[in-house]
């Protein structure tokens, strides 16, 4: 990202926000979708960043932090979507899906949609420490400076939603050992 | 797949599938808000050089006065602001206390805005799962899914309690309603009643007032269901498929399925007065797959707008595409919307745009478990417009061009989406377990 171009946000140029926006926006929304797994909701979240990032732009110190700075104001913005309460999905279930077969082929199947439920079973907050270090490969270091938390909250979140996720596809696992009667 | 290296390897490997690139439209809809969103002041501290006196701190302190109590002045003066402005057109206006942005999917506060329908000039017949809205079955454990019934609310007193059941003990598994044009009878589809006896989906009729219960599909081996009345209120468009039904549920949603095999599904036009049933061949699809459904008529008569929606390998709603077929000539034409999904969709009454739910699960009777809100499209595919952004379905037009539509309950706006405002705050939720879920409106005109 050109830190002029930063710089001329910041002072209020739109054309240079929006060759921002066209720039950074690829990689928020990979990372919204990752967290959020919903392209509607991963759409919003975006949107609401680069809205938010706009208005307070101003207040960034540092022109070489915008990337990391964005991504924290994304991460917000995906917390929110998350916490915005729509009672009505109360009434959907999703009900058991047929264990997987045995052929290879759709055990790798079986197993995205295994890692997919369980992640959507995690709390966000674990979720986007997840997607930061697995998918953008930030050390946990950098995730925490980025979301601003201590060090040690973003260890303890990559550990549990790891342990989250293991005990999830190992209780997921489980009915299809009995049925192969394995166990 | 469960010791950590493993788990760590397929955890990657899925991260990386899934889109890297933002939809355009998302990246327009930004840009779009930035224009008019103005970015924050950067205060700083004064740095204070040298102390000031008490007199100066004195003047300071009654300048600060003065323009705090000029500010306010000003504020107390200018009313209503943009937002009251008289238009050319009906529109919902905010009142000085309602909100005057789009609903949140929990709406803020019941007292937020109190506004008056009354001369709305009509009822709203709204589509209900669940339990029933007056709290009678809340005692129960379960939320009942396989409970979907019709009922009618006056929008000055409707509440939870004061709904008033379409033809009770007759319409107990009663979806995709359509109300005629005059406001006097309802033609539904019925899932559950029908199916249960012959497993097959039937659509039938009603007056408003529960008069002339009649079914006005003709036995055969199919499904018939999404009926929509056309402008004149004499035909109805609806949904054939073959086969028998499935009673399938993903979640509470549910869908018609062959028993045996891909066969023929298409869109149809049904004479209420003779039965005659044109079949517009160039909407066949499969039973299994691209099945069309929920056609709306265009103003004029001449085009059914309707969406043929494809499930995936887990019987979830997949993609689905928006199309028009031309009734007298069967030529069916695509109504592009990039990656959304389509679905619900109602034909305004001037005939210029098409108002559409994303994530069509209002589609299967559902809207859960999905994120959708409400766009408008022109009929030739320009003009894409997002007019909710915090969750909303089940949308329809007024006779006037508002928009009715539902977010836990039910709520009007502007046919631009501007002003979004509850119609009776007092049923301000009628989607919870206890009371069941409402998710589809229809403007029932008063004769």
């Amino acid at each position: 990202v050109d830190r002029d171009l930063v710089e001329q946000a910041r002072r209020g140029d739109r054309e240079a926000f929006t060759v921002l926006v066209h720039q950074v926006s690829d990689a928020l929304y990979a990372v919204a979708y990752r967290i959020l797994r919903d392209t509607g909701l991963a759409e919003d979240a975006l949107q609401n960043a680069l809205v938010l990032a706009w208005r307070r732009l101003p207040h960034l110190r540092e022109a070489g932090r915008f990337e990391a700075w964005i991504h924290r104001i994304l991460v917000h913005a995906c917390y929110d979507e998350v916490q915005r309460s729509r009672r009505w999905s109360a009434n959907v279930r999703v009900l058991p899906v047929n264990g997987p077969t045995t052929s290879d082929e759709t055990s790798a199947v079986a197993d995205r949609d295994e890692l997919e439920r369980a992640f959507q079973r995690l709390p966000v907050e674990q979720r986007a420490v997840f997607v930061l270090h697995h998918y953008l490969g930030l050390p946990l270091v950098e995730i925490a400076e980025l979301l601003e938390i201590p060090a040690g909250t973003a260890r303890s979140r990559l550990h549990y939603a790891t342990h989250g996720l293991r005990t999830a596809l190992r209780g997921d696992a489980r009915p299809e050992l009995e049925e192969g009667q394995l166990a | 797949m469960t010791d950590e290296r493993s788990l760590e390897r397929a955890a990657r490997s899925w991260l990386e599938a899934g889109p890297t690139e933002a939809p355009d439209h998302a990246v327009d809809d930004a840009l779009l808000r930035i224009q008019t969103t103005t970015q924050e002041r950067d205060w700083h501290v004064p740095r204070r050089n040298r102390p000031m006196t008490t007199t100066v701190r004195l003047l300071v302190a009654a300048i600060a006065l003065a323009v705090v109590a000029a500010g306010g002045v000003l504020v107390l003066r200018s009313g209503g602001g943009p937002g009251s402005a008289p238009s050319p057109t009906p529109t919902t206006t905010p009142p000085s206390t309602a909100p005057s942005t789009l609903p949140s999917a929990v709406p803020s506060s019941p007292a937020a805005a109190r506004v008056d329908y009354s001369d709305l000039g009509g009822r709203i017949l709204m589509e209900h799962l669940g339990n029933a809205p007056d709290l009678s079955e809340a005692g129960t454990t379960e939320y009942h899914p396989e409970r979907r019934r019709l009922y009618l609310m006056e929008p000055t007193t409707m509440t939870g309690a004061t709904a008033q059941q379409f033809v009770p003990g007759r319409t107990d598994g009663a979806l995709s309603a359509d109300v005629s044009p005059d406001g006097t009878k309802v033609v539904f589809q019925d899932a559950t009643t029908s199916a249960q006896t012959s497993n097959h989906v039937r659509v039938y009729e009603a007056g408003v007032d529960g008069s002339g219960f009649r079914v006005v599909s003709t036995a055969c081996s199919c499904n018939e269901y999404d009926p929509a009345y056309d402008p004149a209120g004499a035909r109805i468009a609806f949904v054939h498929v073959e086969g028998a039904y499935r009673p399938f549920s993903f979640g509470a949603n549910s869908r018609m399925e062959s028993l045996s095999g891909a066969k023929s599904s298409w869109v149809g036009v049904r004479d209420l007065a003779t039965g005659k049933v044109t079949k517009l061949d160039a909407t066949v699809g499969t039973s299994t797959n691209a099945v069309p459904e929920q056609p709306s008529w265009s103003p004029d008569g001449t085009k059914i707008v309707f969406n043929r929606l494809t499930w995936d390998d887990v019987d979830v709603p997949g993609a689905s595409v928006l199309q028009i077929v031309d009734v007298a000539t069967g030529t069916v034409t695509d109504v592009a919307v990039g990656a959304l999904r389509p679905g619900d969709a109602d034909w305004s009454p001037d005939g210029s745009t098409i108002l559409f739910t994303t994530d069509p699960s209002s589609a299967v009777g559902s809207i859960g478990g999905m994120a959708p809100d409400l766009y408008t499209v022109k009929p030739d595919g320009t003009g894409l417009r997002r007019l909710t952004r915090t969750g909303a379905s089940g949308g329809s037009y007024l006779p006037d061009g508002r928009i009715l539509f539902q977010a836990n309950t039910f709520w009007i706006m502007n046919g631009d989406g501007t002003v979004a405002l509850p119609v009776n705050d007092r049923a301000s939720d009628l989607s919870d377990q206890p009371q069941g879920f409402a998710y589809i409106s229809h403007f029932v005109p008063n004769p």
